[in-house]
């Protein structure tokens, strides 16, 4: 995708054209679904998360002036909505809960429409669960601006202006974190 | 990457890290973004984009054209009522047109207070009751004339049955005409 291109298609997003609403939806979707899922733990808040993203984005595209990265702008109405999410429930609790539960279902979903063979998904599904299980043992900010460097390509100045926070705060905070998200993967290997 | 490497290399020098020190840290951020990027992703559930996509059909935007009839409806709309209501002015009281409604719609909330303030207001709704044909901004002028003159009475009044239902009726049943 060129930068031309997703100009084009915001500007017709802007202009109210569904077609692009659909392009956009097919070239973030994807992306933001999963960070959704590794910020929420659940497939089915992260479901819910996505589609509040695109209704909430058919109300604030108008407001969108070029001047910030269109993908920066994006993962902050979505690091937006997944603070007010939080807020209004234990993330940590829903984390723990479903985190393993949702996403086996998903799989034995995938599993089922023989898409894959069995050994390589049990493998793939194993990674994610434990890349989940350490994501979950971080706290809620350090786990959020790891995604969205991650997800979102944030940068630190980017961080730093989104969570108040000085730059360096930022960077420790990744670099704390990626170090501790190493530390337990590692360990749960062994 | 690249870019977020050189990104990496400025914030540090930028904090002043330096030496090993910052070669370790950018080290261990560089091994945790590997180890981000080399997880396998999560496959997507199964029609998942188009359920999102069926509920953005249900919260579309309007079109263009939509966009603008709708200020543009909204303006004739209310064109029509300020139109109408100067109209409705013009023909009770040609000598001060336009300047009525404004009146009535403050002299509301004021009688209201004054009703609240216990003051027995009997007279004037029936003078208004026997002036049913005289029009609402006259009787609004002459509501605040009487309630001027009361006011001085207060004293006298306070000590009067009230009739504030009444009152209040009367004066709805005249004023809110003018008032949209």
């Amino acid at each position: 995708m060129s930068r031309d291109e997703l100009a084009e298609q915001i500007r017709l997003c802007q202009e109210g054209h569904s077609e692009a609403f659909s392009w956009l939806l097919e070239e973030y979707g994807p992306r933001l679904y999963r960070y959704f899922l590794r910020v929420s733990g659940s497939e089915a808040d992260a479901e819910d998360l996505l589609q509040n993203l695109f209704v909430k984005l058919l109300e604030k595209i108008q407001g969108y002036s070029h001047q910030a990265k269109f993908e920066h702008w994006l993962f902050r109405v979505a690091a937006n909505l997944t603070r007010d999410r939080a807020r209004r429930q234990s993330l940590r609790k829903t984390l723990s809960l479903h985190s393993t539960d949702d996403r086996q279902q998903s799989l034995a979903d995938t599993l089922a429409s023989g898409e894959m063979e069995p050994v390589d998904h049990l493998q793939q599904a194993e990674q994610i669960d434990a890349l989940q299980k350490a994501l979950a043992q971080l706290p809620e900010v350090d786990r959020e601006i790891i995604l969205l460097r991650h997800y979102g390509q944030w940068t630190f100045k980017e961080i730093a202006e989104h969570y108040e926070m000085p730059v360096g705060t930022a960077l420790a905070k990744v670099h704390r974190g990626l170090k501790r998200l190493q530390r337990i993967m590692t360990k749960d290997e062994k | 990457m690249k870019s977020n490497d050189q990104e990496l290399q400025k914030v540090l020098a930028d904090l002043h890290i330096n030496g090993d020190r910052a070669q370790t840290i950018r080290q261990e951020i560089q091994a945790g973004d590997k180890l981000l990027a080399n997880q396998p992703q999560v496959p997507l559930p199964p029609g998942l984009l188009e359920r999102v996509e069926e509920r953005l059909q249900g919260h579309r935007r309007p079109g263009a054209w939509q966009r603008w009839l709708r200020p543009v409806a909204a303006v004739i709309i209310v064109g029509f009522l300020l139109a109408g209501i100067g109209q409705l002015v013009k023909q009770q009281n040609p000598s001060n047109p336009g300047a009525e409604p404004l009146l009535i719609a403050a002299a509301i909330p004021e009688m209201a207070d004054l009703i609240d303030d216990e003051f027995d207001l009997w007279n004037t709704a029936q003078s208004i009751e026997n002036d049913f044909d005289q029009s609402s901004v006259d009787l609004a002028f002459e509501i605040l004339m009487l309630l001027d003159e009361t006011d001085s009475q207060m004293d006298d009044i306070m000590g009067k049955e009230p009739r504030h239902e009444n009152v209040v009726m009367h004066i709805e049943r005249f004023v809110s005409i003018d008032t949209v």
